[in-house]
């Protein structure tokens, strides 16, 4: 037994020795360049050409200053937007370059290299990323003189798809409305959903009689009116009591409608006279608007 | 007459009728409002139909209004054999053996009769209605080949709600004689009850009755007095208006947009008050106003008056006729509720 030991205790540590070198070397795997697209097709002057570059880091970063910067690189190119985007130990960073080349025959053409720096625990690492080479075409078909060019036509516009836009607008367009007669009701000018106003109506009518040379009578008119239609019925000065236990908005008003039954009792039924029966009935009235609002 | 001089007489005649009104009220409790109705009729010169349950208190109403207005009192009972000649005569044979005729209850007192009482009336046969109608409307009565004439002559009658066996209903024509028709109820108040149930002063009505002062108002006198009160009592031209619109109300009830649960309102009224009717609702509003202290009229002194001067007057279809207690009251209120003044 003890033979086997001592063998088997050496085999295990060399298997140790071994994985712990191994994942010491996976470590220090460098970040690399791994692949970028083609683009093997041809281009004209005017196309943007996306270049996709994909860099193993292995848990490290692409230093960002090390990325391109939108702007021109060539006298012929420029850089329109850069964007990166990892995933596992790899990044993928997108360059959107735009053309501007103009051939008269098919030629190619190199994108530049690119140079980034990949830092981590360790340190950073250079990767270097090759050229990209393209291809371009003429805009003007090969064998026809510069003058002979015409313009071509104006491509029409693109078309797009209006019916999201519609959704949104028509949805906005109800949530105003809706918001918009919240509003008018909460300020009672909606007499259609704030239901009967009888005491705004009057008061407008009341205004109607100020330069009429007896307003008293029609002044207790539209009062009387205005009173009856609140209560739904006819309201008659015994009848008072019961309208306020009803309609306790106007109970401030006891008094002033003890007075204006009063005054038109006297009015109408002993042929009294009607002086300051109208500005009476006005200020009732404007008061009786107020608590009528407010109920609404 | 002066205008001073019939303010002053105006103004001691009302103290008079206040306090006749109070002294009814000792004697009968919790009918307030049907006494004061008895006083309007009194100075309206109106006659009046009492209908209540039996025991409620009629009678002894009746017997306090008698003694409190003073003149000479008769009552009788309806039956099923009662004769209008019981009413104006009765024959015997007196203590010489020898047939004698003697006058009835009507002619008894002559022309000193002032209340007179007819109890059950509707136990009584139409011919008795007819002679009750005539003495009602022309306050006379033709007998023994001359007429009577009764000037102070205030008819009550008492119709039980109860029993409608062997009765007889009073044709329209008669209970429109009738101002007002009175319903008498037993009253709510608990403490009014326990007085009538507990206080030894409400069991004898014989000696609660003879506690009234009698005669607090000179019955003679208040044929003249009537008609200076009708006088006295403005109806402005808006009240006018809105009583001519209440009579219209009561015949085209739909035409003033009220409705009543399932009733089909164009079938409901077979007809409305009757001109002597909404003539006899603006007599007692006067009543009532002067009461008040007033000269003049409001809408409120119809509303005292309306359901009971009007309510006997407004004839339902005979498939409504039935609800009749039900529907009425809801009728003229809301009749009331919509017809506004001014």
């Amino acid at each position: 037994m003890r033979k086997l030991t001592l063998p088997l205790a050496s085999l295990l540590a060399v298997v140790v020795t071994f994985a712990w070198v191994l994942r010491a070397n996976d470590r220090t795997v460098p970040a690399r360049f791994e692949s970028q697209d083609g683009h093997t097709a041809t281009h004209t002057m005017g196309d943007l050409i996306t270049r996709d570059v994909v860099v193993s880091i292995h848990g490290g970063q692409i230093d960002p200053a090390s990325l391109p910067v939108p702007g021109p690189i060539t006298e012929w190119a420029e850089i329109r937007k850069v964007e990166t985007d990892s995933a596992d130990d790899r990044t993928r960073v997108r360059i959107t370059y735009q053309v501007f080349y103009g051939v008269r025959g098919p030629e190619t053409a190199e994108l530049p290299p690119l140079r980034l720096r990949v830092t981590d625990a360790g340190g950073s690492t250079l990767v270097e990323v090759p050229a990209l080479p393209v291809s371009f075409m003429p805009l003007i078909p090969p064998g026809i003189p510069d003058e002979k060019v015409t313009i071509r036509a104006t491509r029409p516009a693109e078309r797009r798809p209006f019916a999201p836009y519609g959704r949104w607008l028509s949805l906005g367009v109800g949530l105003g409305a809706v918001a918009g007669f919240y509003l008018l009701w909460l300020r009672g000018l909606l007499p259609l959903f704030s239901g009967p106003l009888p005491f705004r109506r009057a008061c407008r009518e009341l205004q109607q009689l100020v330069n009429q040379p007896s307003p008293g009578r029609a002044a207790c008119l539209i009062l009387h009116r205005a009173l009856n239609e609140t209560a739904g019925a006819a309201v008659f000065a015994n009848g008072l009591e019961a309208f306020l236990t009803r309609h306790p908005e106007f109970a401030d008003l006891r008094e002033l409608l003890d007075k204006f039954f009063a005054l038109s009792r006297q009015l109408f039924f002993a042929e009294g006279s009607d002086d300051g029966v109208y500005a009476f009935c006005l200020k009732l009235a404007r008061q009786a608007r107020r608590l009528e609002r407010r109920r609404s | 007459m002066s205008a001073d001089l019939k303010h002053t007489q105006l103004a001691d005649w009302r103290q008079r009728a206040l306090a006749f009104e109070r002294e009814v009220c000792k004697a009968v409790i919790g009918l307030d409002r049907p006494i004061r109705h008895i006083l309007i009729a009194v100075f309206a010169r109106g006659h009046v139909m009492l209908e209540g349950d039996v025991g409620v208190g009629k009678t002894t109403l009746l017997r306090a209004v008698a003694r409190c207005l003073g003149g000479a009192y008769e009552r009788v009972e309806g039956t099923i054999d009662l004769m209008p000649n019981d009413l104006v005569y009765h024959t015997y044979i007196n203590e010489h053996g020898k047939p004698q005729v003697d006058p009835g209850p009507v002619l008894k007192h002559g022309e000193d009769l002032s209340v007179f009482f007819f109890n059950e009336v509707n136990r009584a046969r139409p011919q008795v209605h007819s002679l009750l109608l005539r003495i009602m409307a022309e306050h006379a009565v033709s007998a023994f080949n001359r007429e009577y004439f009764f000037p102070y002559l205030q008819i009550f009658a008492d119709r039980n709600r109860v029993e409608k066996e062997e009765t007889f209903e009073i044709p329209s024509a008669a209970r429109d004689r009738f101002m007002m028709e009175l319903h008498i109820e037993t009253p709510a108040d608990p403490a009014l009850r326990c007085a009538l149930m507990f206080d030894p002063k409400f069991h004898d009505v014989d000696r609660l009755l003879d506690t009234l002062t009698p005669g607090l108002l000179p019955y003679r006198e208040i044929p003249q007095i009537a008609p200076v009160i009708q006088q006295s009592v403005m109806a402005s031209e808006t009240l006018q208006r809105y009583a001519l619109d209440l009579w219209e109300a009561t015949r085209h009830p739909a035409a003033y947009g009220l409705k009543l649960g399932d009733v089909d309102m164009d079938r409901l009224i077979l007809a409305g008050a009757s001109a002597r009717g909404v003539s006899m609702m603006m007599r007692a509003a006067r009543v009532a106003a002067w009461l008040d202290g007033r000269d003049y009229l409001v809408p409120e002194d119809i509303h005292d008056v309306f359901r009971e001067t009007i309510g006997h007057r407004i004839f339902f279809n005979p498939v409504y006729e039935l609800r009749r207690t039900a529907l009425i009251d809801e009728l003229l209120d809301g009749i009331r509720q919509r017809v506004a003044a001014p």
